[in-house]
């Protein structure tokens, strides 16, 4: 068993349903091939480092699960026949990969969470300002 | 570490590699914010010697980098400031 993690970002004209089933979708290839799902997680809408398919956006969804090596080749056959996914990318974060500590990082997990509650996604907005005032400055300087 | 040269007459500031003085900086290629603290304005990835990493470190950063790269979280090159 090998624990891997798939992330792939969809077009962002799709609704938030049509997201869901595509994601559901790929849950159904997964078990079907012997795969175990862990967790999904979706990022929600975000703006690309470059574009890709002439589109800035898309959402990123990222499924975390384990399973046999042999079911990676189907999952991203299927990803790459997709239109609806702009990129992909499974990285293995485990191998071999024991289920049964599944459960110590669930533990593990609730208690970092509870440790440190994770600030709000503020700082592109700040950066960008940044940006704008040593612009600003360099005119002045001339 | 790397020993200061003879010649230069300023000895800068020994940097500590960041991953090591706190074992709780997880590399991980899905942390952007993370990664670009490693990466120029232009994109590019921050030599060592500079940014004080250890070898091991800088390993798995730029493994991190790349990743994150092609998912398009980081850009390959960026030219001009989004704004």
């Amino acid at each position: 068993m090998r624990r891997y993690e798939l992330i792939f970002i969809v077009q962002p004209e799709l609704s938030e349903e049509e997201v869901k089933a595509l994601t559901d979708r790929y849950i159904q290839i997964i078990t079907a091939e012997k795969g175990t799902l862990i967790k999904t997680d979706d990022w929600g809408k975000r703006r690309l480092a470059y574009d890709i398919n002439k589109q800035s956006k898309g959402t990123y969804i990222l499924v975390d699960f384990f399973g046999p090596g042999s079911m990676i080749r189907e999952i991203e056959r299927n990803l790459k026949i997709d239109d609806n996914i702009l990129k992909f990318i499974t990285v293995k974060t485990r191998d071999p990969f024991n289920p049964e500590s599944l459960e110590e990082e669930r533990k593990k997990e609730q208690l970092l969470q509870e440790a440190q509650i994770t600030p709000d996604e503020t700082e592109p907005a700040v950066t960008q300002e940044a940006v704008e005032d040593d612009i600003d400055s360099e005119k002045e300087g001339e | 570490m790397l020993q200061p040269r003879r010649k230069k007459r300023i000895f800068p500031r020994r940097k500590v590699c960041r991953f090591c003085a706190d074992s709780s900086m997880i590399i991980d290629y899905k942390d952007s914010k993370l990664l670009k603290h490693f990466t120029s304005e232009r994109g590019k990835i921050i030599p060592r010697r500079i940014t004080g990493n250890c070898a091991k470190h800088q390993r798995e950063l730029t493994a991190a980098i790349k990743r994150a790269r092609q998912i398009a979280l980081l850009p390959y090159l960026a030219t001009t400031i989004q704004h």
